[in-house]
């Protein structure tokens, strides 16, 4: 542990407090015995009534819990993580409150159960990572020197054409984590060789057919003479090097400088060096970011070259460059302040654009849009482009301009695209510009990166990126009533409070919300809610919560969505329903207050919900920069990280920089049972 | 793209599977070309499909009203099969036993294709089709395929899949059928092809030879998946080096690169011209594949509807989707109707390869809107190389469990298991006649009990009313032919999952009034009498 008194973080000082705790409490096991007693008693006094066997309210049933032994079997456990959020957050029991001693009696028994193991705080298990789809052609375009996205073809005529990649490699489903890069949703489907095969020899072919980046990659040119052996072996060296991200030994060489041999003796030097290359780039080394196996449980430091490739891709979705490497190798990365300037040369430069393309995307769920909903075989369509780089960019802005996250919920600007004002009406603010002459240079920086291509032939539009605006009015700002999420939570033709509801609750305040068990379930509500038809909106929603457990959500998601009905189904104001009935949007949040137009929305959702908003963030971006689903040993972390943000007004910044400094982030752990 | 010369340009490559339809398929091979051994093994050679399609149906446009077992009228839903009535096995009655309602739509795809619920840490969690493919999917090229042509539905990533290994593992579906095409047919049929693939294995074999050896315990079991993937490709090579064969390589000169629309339509019907050209050639025996997942986003505006599948199909609350939910679900028959006659087309012996399949149609779910796992909509085709009686409609006695209709295909396939799920045993009915007494049948016992003026208790055969526009309107069928009419406000149909029970005969006890001289129920409790 001493090794980390580099990062004397307050993560630390949170890890030692509980530490002695816990030591504390291990120390008598008689107690152990005695604290589960007391909490069947607490369960038999308060909650039984309702979550027994027979009954199993919501679909707990407490009963198990009473006499349990076991306490790590995955049901049990799952169990007791609901049982745990229902105490914590005081939802349960409903009606009468815990005693404030037994409620605590429980979450001490949960801490010492699974928050700690042996008494002690830790990171959970380090899962081996394979390239998402998305990295691997990142990694691929800056290792070849090679593009290989598509330019994004603006045309009315002719759809989008789709990234080889796209074509290629099959489908990603996200996992439990809610990301594509859940390192164990990966481990459990099937490894596409054959596509990987495809799409590799595509990438060779586009090196093959590029003598510059051929000059830079290999320092040769295509038409060379044949190379010496040691020429050969330096160049594989170098190549190697970089393909497994600076973990490669001289020793790692000698099966691909035998690749090369046995190639060599039929193909030109050349020839042979690319299909050596080839099997490079097929190797476990390479598809898997694999780290080094001290052979003890852990938690210990990943190696140098091993955090700045965790620091690359969770920052720039790709390798890490020669800097970062040879920063790593200077042991610059070891140090707080050589960390900080590494964090921010990444997002100062253009590829950080894989945090909002990779990471908020699929957070938001905006990257939908770029899906093609005809299923024409392309790309989106112009406008629905449009509609996603507005909010690409705003979350962008958030990284660029290390702004408060807070602004997610509320702010007084927006990215607003040209091809999309017939969304908004007359809201930019024209008094109060924003000089973006320097930043819409940067947005044509990402046209390239994100593969947006601005230059049309002749006759052709030239597609137009969105541009910071400073707004007036209490419409927009922010991303919850951004056309793109007031889109994406609608059906086609009609606006769906439920999904709004859903999507507030779930991706923004960080809720769980699982469809009941009994009939009739979230979803088949979510459908069913149109304005024009029969029975009425009143009519499926008193159906559908009239029960007390579906009250206990609906009663918060209904009325937060019905507060949005005054934006269409295309994210566009309006205040009467195509059948000119008015639109009657007041809505009621969970605590009883009402609000009347989004921007009360936005400022009550920061007054009440602040805390679980910046939890919910910091959850997901800690989740995606290590791979796997929240468990609830990273509570000490992500408490210590809410707890900096408050401190630093929230800025973007610093939330990135902690996660970067967690022992999760930093560590690796092995399997521990 | 070029230097890849094995992969087709998407546009140009399933050009003419279209143009094959039209055209009556030849039976290429003569008799006196085959060996006795080919012959044999083309006997032999039953193919396994499982097509499913999500969101349930409208039960009252499903269910064959009437007939008896081998006489019975295909209509509604099911019309578009109405001229293969002699090459299907309507099935009814089978029952997830273990729940009616309970998430049905989450896990229903798993469910049907392994007969029992995803627990964690479940080794029997093993589909259908993968049982059988380790038993007859061993000789071909592909030993399995898996295809969907669905959007990902990320929020319950169970909904994406219907195959799910040894392991408990899913298998993903593939979506391009361009891809998929130049995996079947191209690719690896090719010599030079197979011969390059498998040298970049014998390299790649070769050089991480020392990775496994320097992971972590955990490590390799992930690492595992990396080897397995290179064993499985292997496989490939070899079985479709054991292909060559004249019979083989005269089919597949037949088989064009062909276009087709890149729209769901178009993507739907080139996967199905992929199952049958893959039977027909012996690609592969076991296919799975989805056409709509059971929370389907999908607006299937070629057929003139705009609105969600999804959300058609939640019409208890709302009838008037009930117009283009059933042309949706019909749609879906037709597709599948498509698919046995076009592998009807191809000859075989003196058979086809639709008499020597298996095709297995459903969708996980019943009921549409209230999610039903009761009476779970599925027809079965083919004769399965001579082993099952078609041209029936089976009314299974209440309750007989969905799982045993997959052990007993799973035998019937030779995979040798005793248990699928939550299966009990075989199925009787699906290799010759059933001869089950009709579950419904009038006994004279369908009458008013009680009666005094308010209430009322009564038993009788539960319909529906065909008129959509008249919304939540229920009859109750007496022995004396007549009808009590049951006209419910929403939320108690609602609550009481009426429609759930159409077509069974319950025992209710109700509060009516008299409008116009008839008798309306306005409120009732229920339960089902069984009728054996």
């Amino acid at each position: 542990m001493f090794k980390h008194t580099f990062v004397l973080s307050p993560t630390w000082l949170l890890i030692l407090t509980f530490t002695v705790f816990a030591e504390l409490a291990n120390q008598c096991p008689a107690a152990d015995v005695e604290i589960k007693n007391k909490i069947s008693s607490i369960f038999e006094a308060n909650c039984i009534d309702c979550h027994n066997s027979e009954t199993t309210e919501g679909g707990v049933n407490l009963a198990v819990l009473l006499h349990e032994t076991k306490t790590q079997s995955d049901d049990l456990f799952e169990l007791w993580t609901k049982v745990e959020h229902a105490v914590a957050t005081k939802k349960m029991p409903p009606e009468e409150e815990l005693e404030v001693s037994d409620r605590q009696s429980i979450l001490t028994y949960f801490t010492n159960t699974f928050v700690l193991k042996n008494g002690k705080p830790h990171i959970g298990s380090s899962p081996l990572r394979r390239l998402t789809n998305y990295e691997l052609e990142n990694t691929l375009e800056d290792l070849l020197h090679i593009k290989l996205k598509q330019p994004f073809n603006h045309s009315n005529a002719v759809q989008a054409d789709l990234d080889y990649s796209k074509k290629v490699l099959p489908v990603e489903i996200p996992g439990p984590s809610g990301f594509k890069n859940d390192a164990s949703q990966m481990a459990n489907s099937t490894l596409p060789l054959m596509e990987y095969l495809k799409f590799i020899d595509f990438a060779i072919s586009k090196f093959d057919g590029n003598e510059s980046a051929i000059k830079e990659v290999l320092g040769i040119s295509k038409g060379a003479s044949e190379l010496t052996p040691e020429e050969v072996q330096q160049i594989l060296k170098q190549f190697t090097t970089k393909a497994f991200r600076g973990n490669f030994k001289d020793a790692d060489l000698i099966p691909f400088l035998d690749v090369y041999r046995r190639n060599h003796v039929d193909k030109s030097s050349y020839q042979a060096l690319l299909r050596t290359i080839k099997n490079i780039l097929l190797s476990p080394q390479f598809l898997y970011r694999i780290e080094h196996n001290q052979g003890v449980p852990g938690p210990y430091l990943v190696q140098k070259h091993e955090l700045a490739t965790r620091l690359s891709y969770f920052l720039n979705g790709t390798m890490p460059d020669d800097e970062l490497l040879h920063a790593a190798d200077q042991d610059q990365l070891s140090e707080k302040a050589g960390l900080k300037k590494q964090i921010a040369r990444l997002l100062n430069q253009p590829r950080r654009i894989s945090l909002s393309e990779d990471f908020a995307a699929q957070w938001l769920g905006f990257d939908v849009l770029l899906i093609d909903e005809a299923n024409k075989g392309g790309g989106p369509s112009t406008l629905q482009r449009a509609q996603y780089d507005e909010l690409l960019y705003f979350f962008d802005e958030l990284i660029k301009s290390d702004l408060s996250i807070l602004e997610l919920i509320d702010s007084d600007w927006i990215y607003y695209s040209n091809i999309n004002r017939a969304s908004y009406g007359d809201i930019i603010n024209r008094e109060s510009k924003i000089d973006h002459h320097s930043l819409y240079q940067d947005v044509l920086r990402y046209q390239r990166l994100v593969g947006g291509e601005r230059r049309g032939k002749e006759g052709q539009f030239i597609y137009e990126p969105p541009v910071l605006q400073k707004i007036k009015g209490d419409r927009f700002g922010g991303v919850i009533t951004s056309v793109a999420i007031m889109k994406i939570t609608s059906a086609p033709e009609r606006t769906s409070p439920i999904r709004r509801g859903v999507w507030l609750l779930s991706s923004i305040i960080g809720e769980t919300i699982e469809a009941p068990k009994d009939v009739p379930s979230i979803e088949e509500a979510i459908q069913s809610l149109t304005q024009s038809e029969n029975p009425s909106v009143s009519d499926i929603l008193r159906a559908h919560t009239e029960k007390a457990s579906c009250q206990h959500c609906h009663v918060k998601i209904d009325p937060l969505g019905l507060g949005l009905e005054n934006f269409s189904p295309k994210g566009k104001w309006r205040t009467a329903y195509p059948n000119q009935q008015p639109v009657i949007s007041n809505g009621i949040l969970p605590n009883g207050k009402t609000f009347d137009n989004p921007q009360e929305l936005k400022r009550e959702l920061l007054g009440i919900y602040k805390e679980e908003i910046v939890t919910n963030i910091v959850k997901r971006m800690l989740s995606y920069s290590i791979g796997r689903e929240i468990q609830p040993c990273d509570r000490i972390t992500i408490n210590s990280i809410v707890n900096k943000l408050e401190q630093n007004n929230y800025r973007m910044g610093v939330l990135i920089e902690e996660i970067v400094f967690s022992q999760q982030f930093q560590n690796r752990q092995e399997n521990i049972q | 793209m070029s230097k890849n010369s094995y992969l087709i340009p998407r546009r140009t490559m399933l050009k003419g599977i279209g143009a094959a339809v039209a055209m009556p398929m030849l039976e290429i091979m003569t008799p006196a070309i085959l060996s006795a051994a080919q012959k044999q093994e083309q006997q032999d050679a039953i193919r396994f499909c499982v097509l499913y399609k999500g969101c349930g149906v409208y039960p009252h446009s499903w269910d064959i009203a009437g007939g008896t077992e081998s006489d019975f009228n295909l209509a509604g839903v099911l019309g578009p099969l109405k001229h293969l009535q002699d090459d299907v096995l309507v099935l009814k009655n089978l029952d997830h036993i273990f729940g009616t309602n309970n998430g049905g739509h989450l896990v229903a795809p798993a469910l049907c294709m392994t007969g029992e619920l995803p627990q964690k840490q479940n080794r029997s969690y093993n589909s259908i089709d993968q049982r059988i493919a380790e038993q007859i999917g061993q000789n071909t090229p592909v030993k399995s395929l898996q295809m969907t042509a669905d959007n990902v539905w990320k929020q319950h990533p169970l909904l994406n899949y219907l195959s799910h290994d040894k392991k408990g593992n899913p298998l993903a579906g593939q979506r391009d059928p361009a891809q998929i095409f130049d995996m079947l047919f191209r690719g690896l049929n090719n010599a030079r092809h197979r011969k390059q693939t498998q040298s970049v294995l014998d390299d790649i074999k070769e050089s991480s030879k020392d990775v496994l050896r320097k992971a972590s315990l955990q490590d390799k079991q992930t690492l595992g998946q990396y080897f397995e993937s290179i064993r499985t490709l292997e496989k490939q090579i070899n079985q479709f080096s054991a292909q060559d064969d004249p019979l083989r390589d005269a089919k597949m000169n037949r088989i064009q690169p062909l276009e087709f629309e890149p729209n769901l339509a178009g993507k739907i019907k080139a996967m199905l011209d992929l199952i049958a050209m893959s039977f027909w050639t012996d690609t592969t025996r076991v296919v799975t594949m989805m056409m709509a997942n059971t929370n389907s986003r999908y607006t299937y505006d070629f057929l003139g509807i705009n609105e969600e599948f999804h959300y058609l199909s939640h019409y208890a609350r709302n009838r008037s989707t009930l117009p283009h939910y059933n042309k949706i679900n019909t749609w879906h028959t037709s597709q599948f109707a498509y698919l046995l006659d076009k592998l009807k087309s191809y000859k075989e012996g003196n058979s086809n390869v639709l008499d020597n399949s298996v095709i297995l149609y459903l969708s996980g779910i019943k009921h549409g809107d209230y999610h039903t796992l009761t009476d779970i909509p599925v027809v079965l085709a083919g004769k399965g190389g001579g082993k099952i009686k078609t041209g029936r409609h089976v009314n299974f006695p209440e309750p007989t469990p969905f799982p045993n209709l997959l052990l007993t295909l799973a035998n019937l396939m030779g995979a040798e298991c005793d248990k699928i799920g939550e299966s009990t045993g075989q199925l009787a009915g699906i290799t010759s006649l059933a001869g089950f007494k009709p579950t419904n049948a009038d006994d004279g016992s369908w009458l008013i009990t009680k009666d005094d003026g308010k209430d009322l208790t009564a038993k009788g055969l539960l319909t529906v009313s065909d008129d959509i526009n008249d919304t939540n309107v229920y009859y109750l069928q007496l022995s004396d032919k007549t009808k009590l009419e049951i006209r419910l406000p929403f939320l108690v149909v609602h609550k009481n999952l009426l429609d759930t029970n159409v077509g069974r005969v319950i025992k209710l006890d109700g509060t009516y009034t008299i409008k116009e001289g008839r008798k309306v129920i306005s409120n009732l409790t229920y339960k089902r009498v069984s009728n054996h």
